[in-house]
Protein backbone atom coordinates (compact mmCIF):
# COMPACT_ATOMS: atom_id res chain seq x y z
CA UNK A 1 0.00 0.00 0.00
CA UNK A 2 1.39 3.56 -0.41
CA UNK A 3 1.32 6.07 2.02
CA UNK A 4 -1.25 8.94 1.76
CA UNK A 5 0.86 11.76 1.88
CA UNK A 6 3.28 10.08 -0.57
CA UNK A 7 0.01 9.61 -3.21
CA UNK A 8 -0.69 13.80 -2.19
CA UNK A 9 2.54 14.94 -2.87
CA UNK A 10 2.88 12.77 -6.21
CA UNK A 11 -0.87 14.30 -7.46
CA UNK A 12 0.36 17.74 -6.72
CA UNK A 13 3.19 17.64 -9.03
CA UNK A 14 1.22 16.45 -11.40
CA UNK A 15 0.29 19.23 -13.68
CA UNK A 16 -2.50 17.51 -15.95
CA UNK A 17 -3.73 16.26 -12.13
CA UNK A 18 -3.54 19.42 -10.93
CA UNK A 19 -5.05 21.75 -13.31
CA UNK A 20 -8.30 18.35 -13.73
CA UNK A 21 -8.91 19.13 -10.15
CA UNK A 22 -9.57 22.78 -10.36
CA UNK A 23 -11.73 21.85 -13.31
CA UNK A 24 -13.58 19.53 -11.39
CA UNK A 25 -13.69 21.47 -7.59
CA UNK A 26 -15.27 23.92 -9.76
CA UNK A 27 -17.74 21.88 -11.77
CA UNK A 28 -18.84 20.41 -7.78
CA UNK A 29 -19.01 23.62 -6.75
CA UNK A 30 -21.09 24.93 -9.08
CA UNK A 31 -23.40 22.06 -9.18
CA UNK A 32 -23.92 21.90 -5.38
CA UNK A 33 -24.65 25.57 -5.01
CA UNK A 34 -26.22 26.04 -8.16
CA UNK A 35 -29.32 28.02 -6.60
CA UNK A 36 -26.12 31.01 -5.16
CA UNK A 37 -24.92 30.93 -8.27
CA UNK A 38 -27.11 31.60 -11.16
CA UNK A 39 -29.09 34.95 -11.46
CA UNK A 40 -31.93 33.41 -13.08
CA UNK A 41 -34.57 31.29 -12.55
CA UNK A 42 -33.69 28.54 -14.93
CA UNK A 43 -37.43 27.75 -16.36
CA UNK A 44 -38.36 31.39 -16.61
CA UNK A 45 -39.56 32.02 -19.67
CA UNK A 46 -39.25 35.30 -21.64
CA UNK A 47 -41.15 35.19 -24.55
CA UNK A 48 -39.83 39.00 -25.55
CA UNK A 49 -36.08 37.87 -25.08
CA UNK A 50 -35.97 34.32 -26.84
CA UNK A 51 -32.91 33.23 -29.29
CA UNK A 52 -30.80 36.08 -27.66
CA UNK A 53 -27.04 35.96 -28.77
CA UNK A 54 -24.47 35.57 -26.02
CA UNK A 55 -23.56 39.14 -24.47
CA UNK A 56 -20.65 39.27 -26.97
CA UNK A 57 -22.47 38.97 -30.14
CA UNK A 58 -25.70 41.11 -29.54
CA UNK A 59 -25.28 44.88 -28.59
CA UNK A 60 -28.79 44.82 -26.75
CA UNK A 61 -28.17 41.35 -25.01
CA UNK A 62 -26.26 42.70 -21.38
CA UNK A 63 -27.92 40.36 -19.00
CA UNK A 64 -28.33 36.92 -20.24
CA UNK A 65 -24.24 35.52 -20.72
CA UNK A 66 -24.64 32.90 -23.00
CA UNK A 67 -27.66 34.22 -24.70
CA UNK A 68 -31.44 32.12 -24.23
CA UNK A 69 -32.70 29.67 -25.83
CA UNK A 70 -35.90 29.17 -27.83
CA UNK A 71 -38.65 29.85 -25.03
CA UNK A 72 -36.50 32.91 -23.53
CA UNK A 73 -34.75 31.04 -20.80
CA UNK A 74 -31.03 31.82 -19.69
CA UNK A 75 -28.86 29.68 -20.93
CA UNK A 76 -26.60 29.61 -18.39
CA UNK A 77 -28.61 29.58 -15.29
CA UNK A 78 -30.46 25.76 -17.58
CA UNK A 79 -26.35 24.91 -18.07
CA UNK A 80 -25.51 24.95 -14.23
CA UNK A 81 -28.79 23.28 -12.91
CA UNK A 82 -28.01 20.69 -15.76
CA UNK A 83 -24.56 19.89 -14.50
CA UNK A 84 -25.77 19.94 -11.24
CA UNK A 85 -28.47 16.84 -12.50
CA UNK A 86 -25.86 15.63 -14.18
CA UNK A 87 -23.24 15.29 -11.31
CA UNK A 88 -26.18 13.61 -9.10
CA UNK A 89 -26.71 10.98 -11.40
CA UNK A 90 -23.02 10.26 -11.96
CA UNK A 91 -22.54 9.72 -8.50
CA UNK A 92 -25.61 7.70 -7.54
CA UNK A 93 -25.22 5.74 -10.58
CA UNK A 94 -21.41 4.84 -9.86
CA UNK A 95 -21.93 4.15 -6.21
CA UNK A 96 -24.73 1.78 -7.25
CA UNK A 97 -22.61 -0.12 -9.44
CA UNK A 98 -19.47 0.18 -7.48
CA UNK A 99 -20.95 -1.42 -4.52
CA UNK A 100 -22.73 -4.28 -6.44
CA UNK A 101 -19.54 -4.64 -8.66
CA UNK A 102 -17.64 -5.02 -5.82
CA UNK A 103 -19.49 -7.25 -3.48
CA UNK A 104 -19.56 -9.59 -6.78
CA UNK A 105 -16.34 -8.96 -7.71
CA UNK A 106 -15.18 -10.45 -3.68
CA UNK A 107 -17.51 -13.24 -4.10
CA UNK A 108 -16.54 -14.56 -7.54
CA UNK A 109 -13.06 -14.61 -6.98
CA UNK A 110 -12.94 -15.21 -3.33
CA UNK A 111 -15.41 -18.32 -3.53
CA UNK A 112 -14.21 -19.49 -6.95
CA UNK A 113 -16.65 -22.33 -8.31
CA UNK A 114 -19.95 -21.86 -9.18
CA UNK A 115 -20.25 -18.44 -7.49
CA UNK A 116 -17.71 -17.85 -10.06
CA UNK A 117 -19.10 -19.37 -13.05
CA UNK A 118 -22.49 -17.71 -12.40
CA UNK A 119 -21.51 -14.11 -11.61
CA UNK A 120 -18.94 -13.91 -14.47
CA UNK A 121 -21.82 -15.39 -17.21
CA UNK A 122 -24.34 -12.90 -16.08
CA UNK A 123 -21.19 -10.17 -16.78
CA UNK A 124 -20.95 -11.37 -20.16
CA UNK A 125 -24.73 -11.44 -20.90
CA UNK A 126 -24.78 -7.92 -20.28
CA UNK A 127 -21.25 -6.91 -21.97
CA UNK A 128 -23.43 -8.73 -24.80
CA UNK A 129 -26.81 -6.26 -24.76
CA UNK A 130 -25.59 -2.87 -25.68
CA UNK A 131 -26.15 -0.74 -23.00
CA UNK A 132 -28.31 1.96 -24.67
CA UNK A 133 -30.47 -0.38 -25.84
CA UNK A 134 -31.15 -2.27 -22.44
CA UNK A 135 -31.69 1.33 -20.87
CA UNK A 136 -33.99 1.95 -24.09
CA UNK A 137 -36.38 -0.92 -23.16
CA UNK A 138 -36.12 -0.98 -19.49
CA UNK A 139 -37.31 2.96 -19.71
CA UNK A 140 -40.09 1.76 -22.44
CA UNK A 141 -41.21 -0.26 -19.16
CA UNK A 142 -41.19 1.37 -16.64
CA UNK A 143 -41.32 5.12 -17.77
CA UNK A 144 -38.27 7.34 -17.34
CA UNK A 145 -37.51 9.12 -13.98
CA UNK A 146 -34.37 10.08 -12.43
CA UNK A 147 -35.01 6.70 -10.11
CA UNK A 148 -35.46 4.90 -13.47
CA UNK A 149 -32.38 6.36 -14.69
CA UNK A 150 -29.88 5.94 -11.49
CA UNK A 151 -31.02 2.45 -11.25
CA UNK A 152 -30.94 2.17 -15.46
CA UNK A 153 -27.19 3.34 -15.33
CA UNK A 154 -25.96 1.84 -11.94
CA UNK A 155 -26.88 -1.75 -13.20
CA UNK A 156 -25.01 -1.65 -16.28
CA UNK A 157 -21.94 -0.58 -14.98
CA UNK A 158 -21.09 -3.28 -12.08
CA UNK A 159 -19.60 -5.49 -14.70
CA UNK A 160 -15.44 -3.62 -14.95
CA UNK A 161 -15.79 -3.73 -11.14
CA UNK A 162 -17.00 -7.40 -10.68
CA UNK A 163 -14.18 -8.62 -13.04
CA UNK A 164 -11.45 -5.91 -11.57
CA UNK A 165 -12.12 -6.97 -8.32
CA UNK A 166 -12.12 -10.67 -9.14
CA UNK A 167 -9.07 -10.82 -10.64
CA UNK A 168 -7.04 -8.73 -7.83
CA UNK A 169 -8.99 -11.10 -4.75
CA UNK A 170 -7.96 -14.25 -7.25
CA UNK A 171 -4.41 -13.31 -6.62
CA UNK A 172 -4.71 -11.61 -3.17
CA UNK A 173 -6.10 -14.93 -2.23
CA UNK A 174 -2.92 -16.51 -1.77
CA UNK A 175 -0.73 -13.82 -0.35
CA UNK A 176 0.72 -15.13 3.08
CA UNK A 177 -1.12 -12.38 5.00
CA UNK A 178 -4.17 -14.65 4.14
CA UNK A 179 -3.13 -17.75 5.00
CA UNK A 180 -1.47 -16.53 8.40
CA UNK A 181 -4.98 -14.98 9.19
CA UNK A 182 -6.77 -17.55 8.25
CA UNK A 183 -4.58 -19.89 10.61
CA UNK A 184 -5.22 -17.30 13.59
CA UNK A 185 -8.80 -18.30 13.17
CA UNK A 186 -9.95 -15.36 10.91
CA UNK A 187 -13.68 -16.00 9.42
CA UNK A 188 -14.26 -15.74 5.97
CA UNK A 189 -16.16 -12.70 6.05
CA UNK A 190 -13.24 -11.24 8.27
CA UNK A 191 -10.95 -12.13 5.70
CA UNK A 192 -12.78 -10.54 3.01
CA UNK A 193 -13.24 -7.01 4.82
CA UNK A 194 -9.77 -6.90 6.20
CA UNK A 195 -7.18 -8.28 4.15
CA UNK A 196 -8.44 -8.28 0.64
CA UNK A 197 -11.32 -5.36 0.10
CA UNK A 198 -8.47 -2.86 1.58
CA UNK A 199 -6.04 -3.92 -1.26
CA UNK A 200 -8.37 -3.59 -3.88
CA UNK A 201 -9.33 -0.28 -2.98
CA UNK A 202 -7.04 1.82 -5.20
CA UNK A 203 -7.92 0.05 -8.30
CA UNK A 204 -11.33 0.39 -7.40
CA UNK A 205 -10.87 4.48 -6.82
CA UNK A 206 -8.93 4.86 -10.08
CA UNK A 207 -12.14 2.71 -11.81
CA UNK A 208 -14.71 4.92 -9.88
CA UNK A 209 -13.19 8.00 -11.44
CA UNK A 210 -13.15 6.86 -14.82
CA UNK A 211 -16.52 5.19 -14.75
CA UNK A 212 -17.82 8.42 -13.75
CA UNK A 213 -17.07 10.10 -17.28
CA UNK A 214 -18.68 6.93 -18.69
CA UNK A 215 -22.15 7.64 -16.76
CA UNK A 216 -22.48 11.02 -17.46
CA UNK A 217 -21.47 10.87 -21.18
CA UNK A 218 -24.47 8.09 -20.79
CA UNK A 219 -27.06 9.63 -19.17
CA UNK A 220 -26.82 12.87 -21.39
CA UNK A 221 -27.07 10.22 -24.44
CA UNK A 222 -30.23 8.91 -22.76
CA UNK A 223 -31.41 12.59 -22.37
CA UNK A 224 -30.78 13.76 -25.68
CA UNK A 225 -32.84 10.20 -26.85
CA UNK A 226 -35.62 11.93 -25.03
CA UNK A 227 -35.58 8.70 -22.09
CA UNK A 228 -33.63 10.44 -19.56
CA UNK A 229 -34.59 13.52 -17.95
CA UNK A 230 -37.73 15.32 -19.22
CA UNK A 231 -38.72 18.98 -20.27
CA UNK A 232 -38.70 21.42 -18.59
CA UNK A 233 -36.02 19.91 -16.50
CA UNK A 234 -33.03 21.48 -17.18
CA UNK A 235 -30.47 18.45 -18.36
CA UNK A 236 -27.23 18.97 -20.52
CA UNK A 237 -28.30 16.54 -22.91
CA UNK A 238 -32.00 17.38 -23.68
CA UNK A 239 -30.69 20.74 -24.14
CA UNK A 240 -28.93 19.26 -27.17
CA UNK A 241 -31.51 17.75 -28.48
CA UNK A 242 -33.84 20.91 -28.70
CA UNK A 243 -30.58 22.56 -29.83
CA UNK A 244 -31.48 20.65 -33.37
CA UNK A 245 -34.12 22.73 -34.48
CA UNK A 246 -32.11 26.03 -34.20
CA UNK A 247 -28.93 24.69 -35.43
CA UNK A 248 -28.88 27.35 -38.49
CA UNK A 249 -30.11 30.44 -36.17
CA UNK A 250 -28.80 29.61 -33.10
CA UNK A 251 -25.15 28.22 -32.75
CA UNK A 252 -24.81 29.07 -28.56
CA UNK A 253 -27.78 26.28 -28.27
CA UNK A 254 -25.85 23.32 -29.19
CA UNK A 255 -22.15 24.78 -28.58
CA UNK A 256 -22.25 25.19 -25.20
CA UNK A 257 -24.05 22.65 -23.43
CA UNK A 258 -21.57 20.14 -25.44
CA UNK A 259 -18.43 22.09 -24.49
CA UNK A 260 -19.50 22.08 -20.86
CA UNK A 261 -20.08 18.15 -20.94
CA UNK A 262 -16.79 17.63 -22.92
CA UNK A 263 -15.48 19.82 -20.62
CA UNK A 264 -16.23 17.81 -17.68
CA UNK A 265 -15.20 14.58 -19.30
CA UNK A 266 -11.98 15.89 -20.17
CA UNK A 267 -10.92 16.98 -16.70
CA UNK A 268 -13.03 13.42 -15.11
CA UNK A 269 -10.37 11.50 -17.77
CA UNK A 270 -7.27 13.25 -17.11
CA UNK A 271 -7.83 12.90 -13.28
CA UNK A 272 -8.40 9.20 -13.29
CA UNK A 273 -5.30 9.01 -15.82
CA UNK A 274 -2.99 10.70 -12.98
CA UNK A 275 -4.60 8.87 -10.19
CA UNK A 276 -3.96 5.96 -12.29
CA UNK A 277 -0.55 6.88 -12.61
CA UNK A 278 0.04 6.95 -9.16
CA UNK A 279 -1.85 4.55 -7.42
CA UNK A 280 -1.91 1.70 -9.73
CA UNK A 281 0.22 1.73 -12.78
CA UNK A 282 -0.88 -1.80 -13.79
CA UNK A 283 -4.91 -0.70 -14.53
CA UNK A 284 -3.94 0.32 -17.87
CA UNK A 285 -6.76 -2.36 -19.44
CA UNK A 286 -9.14 -1.26 -17.66
CA UNK B 1 -8.37 -26.65 -31.40
CA UNK B 2 -12.02 -28.64 -31.75
CA UNK B 3 -12.27 -29.15 -27.80
CA UNK B 4 -11.83 -25.38 -27.61
CA UNK B 5 -13.77 -24.67 -30.50
CA UNK B 6 -17.03 -26.94 -28.75
CA UNK B 7 -16.32 -24.85 -25.63
CA UNK B 8 -16.54 -21.73 -27.20
CA UNK B 9 -20.35 -22.63 -29.32
CA UNK B 10 -21.82 -23.66 -25.87
CA UNK B 11 -20.54 -20.48 -24.21
CA UNK B 12 -22.09 -18.68 -26.92
CA UNK B 13 -25.69 -20.53 -26.81
CA UNK B 14 -25.35 -19.75 -22.80
CA UNK B 15 -24.99 -16.32 -23.05
CA UNK B 16 -27.61 -16.11 -25.66
CA UNK B 17 -29.92 -17.83 -23.57
CA UNK B 18 -28.76 -15.33 -20.61
CA UNK B 19 -30.17 -12.39 -23.16
CA UNK B 20 -33.44 -14.11 -24.12
CA UNK B 21 -33.60 -14.14 -20.06
CA UNK B 22 -33.07 -10.79 -19.82
CA UNK B 23 -35.34 -9.63 -22.60
CA UNK B 24 -38.05 -11.50 -21.33
CA UNK B 25 -37.82 -10.14 -17.80
CA UNK B 26 -37.72 -6.57 -18.82
CA UNK B 27 -41.13 -7.25 -20.28
CA UNK B 28 -42.39 -8.97 -17.17
CA UNK B 29 -41.12 -5.82 -14.66
CA UNK B 30 -44.47 -3.94 -14.53
CA UNK B 31 -47.67 -6.50 -13.63
CA UNK B 32 -49.22 -5.68 -17.45
CA UNK B 33 -47.13 -6.69 -20.13
CA UNK B 34 -49.85 -6.52 -22.50
CA UNK B 35 -50.06 -3.21 -22.41
CA UNK B 36 -46.69 -2.90 -23.85
CA UNK B 37 -47.92 -5.21 -26.83
CA UNK B 38 -50.74 -3.74 -28.20
CA UNK B 39 -52.23 -0.20 -28.60
CA UNK B 40 -53.79 1.62 -25.50
CA UNK B 41 -57.34 1.64 -27.11
CA UNK B 42 -57.67 -1.78 -27.36
CA UNK B 43 -60.83 -3.26 -26.45
CA UNK B 44 -60.36 -5.56 -22.95
CA UNK B 45 -61.46 -8.38 -25.53
CA UNK B 46 -58.64 -8.14 -26.92
CA UNK B 47 -56.48 -7.69 -24.78
CA UNK B 48 -57.83 -11.01 -22.85
CA UNK B 49 -57.12 -12.87 -25.92
CA UNK B 50 -53.59 -11.57 -26.30
CA UNK B 51 -53.13 -12.53 -22.41
CA UNK B 52 -54.27 -16.10 -23.06
CA UNK B 53 -51.59 -16.36 -26.30
CA UNK B 54 -49.00 -15.12 -23.77
CA UNK B 55 -50.00 -17.94 -21.41
CA UNK B 56 -49.85 -14.81 -18.83
CA UNK B 57 -52.00 -16.86 -16.45
CA UNK B 58 -49.18 -19.82 -16.31
CA UNK B 59 -46.43 -19.29 -13.86
CA UNK B 60 -43.34 -17.53 -15.31
CA UNK B 61 -40.89 -20.10 -15.68
CA UNK B 62 -43.30 -21.35 -18.12
CA UNK B 63 -44.31 -18.54 -19.96
CA UNK B 64 -40.73 -17.68 -20.41
CA UNK B 65 -40.57 -21.29 -22.29
CA UNK B 66 -43.66 -19.85 -24.26
CA UNK B 67 -41.00 -16.35 -25.13
CA UNK B 68 -38.22 -18.61 -25.87
CA UNK B 69 -40.24 -20.79 -28.23
CA UNK B 70 -41.54 -17.71 -30.41
CA UNK B 71 -38.35 -16.49 -30.13
CA UNK B 72 -36.51 -18.94 -31.70
CA UNK B 73 -38.46 -19.08 -34.47
CA UNK B 74 -38.19 -15.41 -34.73
CA UNK B 75 -41.27 -14.48 -33.50
CA UNK B 76 -41.41 -11.80 -31.45
CA UNK B 77 -45.39 -9.90 -31.99
CA UNK B 78 -46.51 -7.64 -34.20
CA UNK B 79 -45.46 -4.18 -34.43
CA UNK B 80 -48.05 -1.81 -33.15
CA UNK B 81 -47.55 0.62 -35.23
CA UNK B 82 -46.49 -0.91 -38.69
CA UNK B 83 -48.73 -4.11 -38.12
CA UNK B 84 -46.04 -6.11 -39.44
CA UNK B 85 -44.15 -9.06 -37.95
CA UNK B 86 -41.49 -7.48 -35.66
CA UNK B 87 -38.44 -9.64 -36.93
CA UNK B 88 -38.75 -8.30 -39.99
CA UNK B 89 -38.58 -4.85 -39.33
CA UNK B 90 -35.81 -5.37 -37.52
CA UNK B 91 -33.87 -7.41 -40.78
CA UNK B 92 -34.61 -5.11 -42.86
CA UNK B 93 -32.88 -2.06 -41.27
CA UNK B 94 -29.45 -3.85 -40.87
CA UNK B 95 -27.65 -3.92 -43.82
CA UNK B 96 -28.05 0.40 -43.92
CA UNK B 97 -26.26 -0.45 -39.68
CA UNK B 98 -24.04 -2.57 -41.02
CA UNK B 99 -22.69 -0.52 -43.54
CA UNK B 100 -22.51 2.63 -41.10
CA UNK B 101 -20.56 0.29 -38.68
CA UNK B 102 -17.82 -1.26 -41.22
CA UNK B 103 -17.65 2.03 -43.03
CA UNK B 104 -16.81 3.16 -39.12
CA UNK B 105 -14.37 0.80 -38.22
CA UNK B 106 -12.63 1.13 -41.89
CA UNK B 107 -12.08 5.01 -41.33
CA UNK B 108 -11.26 4.33 -37.37
CA UNK B 109 -8.36 1.85 -38.16
CA UNK B 110 -6.95 3.55 -41.20
CA UNK B 111 -5.86 6.55 -38.96
CA UNK B 112 -5.63 4.74 -35.60
CA UNK B 113 -2.68 2.20 -36.92
CA UNK B 114 -0.37 4.73 -38.17
CA UNK B 115 -1.20 7.41 -35.56
CA UNK B 116 -0.56 4.44 -32.66
CA UNK B 117 2.74 3.13 -34.66
CA UNK B 118 4.56 6.21 -35.39
CA UNK B 119 3.47 7.34 -31.98
CA UNK B 120 5.33 4.97 -30.48
CA UNK B 121 8.76 4.63 -32.67
CA UNK B 122 8.71 8.49 -32.34
CA UNK B 123 7.99 8.70 -28.61
CA UNK B 124 7.66 12.01 -27.17
CA UNK B 125 8.45 13.47 -30.02
CA UNK B 126 6.35 16.56 -31.32
CA UNK B 127 3.83 13.96 -33.32
CA UNK B 128 3.44 12.06 -30.71
CA UNK B 129 2.72 14.63 -28.21
CA UNK B 130 0.21 15.90 -30.86
CA UNK B 131 -1.40 12.63 -31.56
CA UNK B 132 -1.70 11.53 -27.85
CA UNK B 133 -3.31 14.91 -27.52
CA UNK B 134 -5.70 14.44 -30.40
CA UNK B 135 -6.75 11.19 -28.81
CA UNK B 136 -7.79 12.52 -25.21
CA UNK B 137 -10.02 15.00 -26.74
CA UNK B 138 -11.36 12.09 -29.36
CA UNK B 139 -11.89 10.49 -25.81
CA UNK B 140 -13.70 12.89 -24.05
CA UNK B 141 -16.13 14.52 -26.77
CA UNK B 142 -19.74 13.39 -26.49
CA UNK B 143 -20.63 11.73 -30.07
CA UNK B 144 -23.96 13.41 -29.86
CA UNK B 145 -22.07 16.83 -29.50
CA UNK B 146 -19.67 16.26 -32.49
CA UNK B 147 -22.16 15.17 -34.52
CA UNK B 148 -24.68 18.18 -33.82
CA UNK B 149 -21.31 20.49 -34.66
CA UNK B 150 -20.25 19.20 -37.62
CA UNK B 151 -23.88 19.47 -38.82
CA UNK B 152 -24.08 22.64 -38.19
CA UNK B 153 -20.75 23.18 -39.28
CA UNK B 154 -20.31 21.26 -42.15
CA UNK B 155 -24.06 20.80 -43.00
CA UNK B 156 -25.67 23.50 -42.58
CA UNK B 157 -23.27 26.52 -42.80
CA UNK B 158 -20.90 25.30 -45.37
CA UNK B 159 -23.23 22.98 -47.31
CA UNK B 160 -20.33 20.68 -47.79
CA UNK B 161 -22.32 17.13 -47.09
CA UNK B 162 -26.14 15.98 -46.38
CA UNK B 163 -26.99 16.51 -43.25
CA UNK B 164 -29.52 13.23 -42.61
CA UNK B 165 -31.35 10.33 -44.47
CA UNK B 166 -29.69 7.36 -46.21
CA UNK B 167 -29.54 8.98 -49.73
CA UNK B 168 -29.84 5.62 -51.29
CA UNK B 169 -26.40 4.50 -50.25
CA UNK B 170 -24.65 7.45 -51.31
CA UNK B 171 -21.21 8.16 -49.73
CA UNK B 172 -21.90 11.23 -48.97
CA UNK B 173 -24.23 10.67 -46.31
CA UNK B 174 -22.46 8.15 -44.62
CA UNK B 175 -19.20 10.32 -43.90
CA UNK B 176 -20.32 12.78 -41.08
CA UNK B 177 -22.15 9.86 -39.20
CA UNK B 178 -19.22 7.47 -39.34
CA UNK B 179 -17.00 10.14 -37.94
CA UNK B 180 -19.27 10.59 -35.41
CA UNK B 181 -19.59 6.97 -34.25
CA UNK B 182 -15.69 6.42 -34.57
CA UNK B 183 -14.48 9.09 -33.19
CA UNK B 184 -13.85 7.51 -30.02
CA UNK B 185 -13.37 4.29 -31.82
CA UNK B 186 -10.19 5.69 -33.47
CA UNK B 187 -8.87 7.31 -30.68
CA UNK B 188 -8.77 4.34 -28.55
CA UNK B 189 -7.30 1.96 -30.83
CA UNK B 190 -4.30 4.70 -31.39
CA UNK B 191 -3.49 4.46 -27.83
CA UNK B 192 -3.98 0.50 -27.81
CA UNK B 193 -1.73 0.37 -30.85
CA UNK B 194 0.55 2.96 -29.18
CA UNK B 195 0.95 0.80 -25.93
CA UNK B 196 1.05 -2.66 -27.48
CA UNK B 197 3.56 -0.66 -29.97
CA UNK B 198 5.91 0.58 -27.11
CA UNK B 199 5.52 -2.94 -25.02
CA UNK B 200 6.94 -5.17 -28.41
CA UNK B 201 9.32 -2.97 -28.78
CA UNK B 202 11.12 -3.49 -25.71
CA UNK B 203 11.03 -7.26 -26.46
CA UNK B 204 14.32 -8.88 -26.20
CA UNK B 205 13.87 -10.19 -29.78
CA UNK B 206 13.22 -7.03 -31.11
CA UNK B 207 16.25 -5.96 -29.77
CA UNK B 208 18.16 -9.23 -31.18
CA UNK B 209 16.89 -7.93 -34.38
CA UNK B 210 18.29 -4.90 -34.38
CA UNK B 211 21.47 -5.91 -33.12
CA UNK B 212 21.49 -8.40 -36.16
CA UNK B 213 21.29 -5.24 -38.18
CA UNK B 214 18.06 -5.29 -39.91
CA UNK B 215 16.84 -1.81 -40.78
CA UNK B 216 14.22 -0.65 -38.54
CA UNK B 217 11.53 -0.41 -41.08
CA UNK B 218 12.30 -4.33 -41.87
CA UNK B 219 12.17 -4.71 -37.89
CA UNK B 220 9.07 -2.69 -37.38
CA UNK B 221 7.04 -4.45 -40.56
CA UNK B 222 8.11 -7.75 -40.00
CA UNK B 223 8.88 -8.08 -36.41
CA UNK B 224 6.48 -5.86 -34.25
CA UNK B 225 3.57 -4.94 -36.15
CA UNK B 226 1.97 -8.58 -35.86
CA UNK B 227 2.23 -9.37 -32.10
CA UNK B 228 1.47 -5.12 -31.75
CA UNK B 229 -1.90 -5.53 -33.24
CA UNK B 230 -3.00 -8.24 -31.29
CA UNK B 231 -4.43 -6.08 -28.53
CA UNK B 232 -6.33 -4.60 -31.81
CA UNK B 233 -8.25 -7.41 -32.08
CA UNK B 234 -8.80 -7.66 -28.89
CA UNK B 235 -10.20 -4.83 -27.91
CA UNK B 236 -12.32 -5.14 -31.21
CA UNK B 237 -14.65 -7.60 -29.52
CA UNK B 238 -15.25 -5.31 -26.37
CA UNK B 239 -16.28 -2.71 -28.78
CA UNK B 240 -19.00 -3.96 -31.16
CA UNK B 241 -21.41 -3.37 -27.88
CA UNK B 242 -20.38 -0.17 -27.54
CA UNK B 243 -20.34 0.34 -31.28
CA UNK B 244 -23.90 -0.90 -31.80
CA UNK B 245 -25.07 1.50 -28.20
CA UNK B 246 -23.00 4.77 -30.33
CA UNK B 247 -25.31 3.55 -33.37
CA UNK B 248 -28.54 4.47 -32.09
CA UNK B 249 -27.43 8.04 -30.97
CA UNK B 250 -25.57 8.32 -34.28
CA UNK B 251 -28.51 7.11 -36.15
CA UNK B 252 -31.22 9.27 -34.47
CA UNK B 253 -28.73 12.52 -34.85
CA UNK B 254 -28.79 11.77 -38.75
CA UNK B 255 -32.24 10.19 -39.08
CA UNK B 256 -30.18 7.32 -40.96
CA UNK B 257 -32.30 4.32 -41.18
CA UNK B 258 -30.78 1.56 -39.33
CA UNK B 259 -31.70 -0.20 -36.56
CA UNK B 260 -30.88 2.67 -33.87
CA UNK B 261 -33.16 4.60 -35.49
CA UNK B 262 -35.89 1.99 -35.78
CA UNK B 263 -34.96 1.60 -31.80
CA UNK B 264 -35.74 5.29 -31.03
CA UNK B 265 -38.46 5.12 -33.20
CA UNK B 266 -40.18 2.68 -31.43
CA UNK B 267 -39.75 4.40 -27.98
CA UNK B 268 -41.95 7.31 -28.96
CA UNK B 269 -44.72 4.90 -30.18
CA UNK B 270 -44.27 2.62 -27.47
CA UNK B 271 -43.43 -0.19 -29.99
CA UNK B 272 -42.33 -3.28 -27.39
CA UNK B 273 -42.17 -6.02 -29.78
CA UNK B 274 -40.05 -4.14 -31.98
CA UNK B 275 -37.50 -3.27 -29.76
CA UNK B 276 -37.79 -6.65 -28.06
CA UNK B 277 -36.72 -7.88 -31.75
CA UNK B 278 -33.63 -5.35 -31.50
CA UNK B 279 -32.38 -6.25 -28.32
CA UNK B 280 -32.03 -9.65 -29.65
CA UNK B 281 -31.19 -9.88 -32.96
CA UNK B 282 -28.07 -7.25 -31.68
CA UNK B 283 -27.07 -8.92 -28.91
CA UNK B 284 -26.69 -12.04 -30.65
CA UNK B 285 -25.26 -10.38 -33.56
CA UNK B 286 -22.74 -8.98 -30.53
CA UNK B 287 -22.14 -12.53 -29.67
CA UNK B 288 -21.50 -13.78 -32.83
CA UNK B 289 -18.65 -11.34 -33.50
CA UNK B 290 -17.08 -11.89 -30.70
CA UNK B 291 -16.76 -15.90 -31.25
CA UNK B 292 -16.00 -14.90 -34.89
CA UNK B 293 -13.28 -12.89 -33.32
CA UNK B 294 -11.92 -15.29 -31.07
CA UNK B 295 -11.43 -17.63 -33.61
CA UNK B 296 -9.68 -15.22 -35.94
CA UNK B 297 -7.90 -14.82 -32.68
CA UNK B 298 -6.10 -18.15 -32.14
CA UNK B 299 -5.83 -18.35 -35.86
CA UNK B 300 -3.28 -15.45 -35.42
CA UNK B 301 -1.76 -16.38 -32.24
CA UNK B 302 -1.69 -20.20 -31.46
CA UNK B 303 -0.08 -19.99 -27.78
CA UNK B 304 -3.95 -18.63 -26.72
CA UNK B 305 -5.43 -21.63 -27.64
CA UNK B 306 -2.96 -23.88 -25.90
CA UNK B 307 -3.15 -21.18 -23.15
CA UNK B 308 -6.60 -22.07 -22.91
CA UNK B 309 -6.76 -25.72 -23.33
CA UNK B 310 -4.83 -26.26 -19.85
Amino acid sequence: MIEKSNVLRKMRGNKMVLSSSIVLLMTIFCGTFAGLIVSFDPYYQDLENKLKPPLWRDANNRIHLLGTDQLGRDVLSRIIYGVRVSLLIGILAVVISALFGVILGLISGYYGGIFDDIIMRIADVQLAIPLILLAISVIVVLGSSIRVLVLVIGFTQWMAYARMVRGETLSLREKDFVASARAVGANDLRIISRYIFPNTLSSVMVLITLNMATVIVLEAGLSFLGLGIQPPEPSLGTMLSESKNYLSRAWWLSTFPGLTIMIIILAINLFGDGLRDVLDPRLENY
Amino acid sequence: MSGYLTRRVVHSIIIVIGISMVVFLISRLTGDPVSLMVDFDTPMEDREVLRKELGLDKPLPLQYLIFLKGAIKGDFGTSIRYQEAAINLVLQRIPATLRLIVFTLFWALFFAIPIGIISAIKRNSFFDVLGMTFTFLGQSIPSFWLGIMMIMIIGVHFRLLPISGYGGGDVAHIIMPAVTLGAFEMASFARITRSSMLEVLSMDYVQTARAKGLTEIIVIVKHTLRNALIPIITIMGLHVALLMGGAVITEQIFAYPGVGWLAVQSIYNRDFPVIQAIVMVVSIGVVLTNFIIDIIYTIIDPRIRYDREK
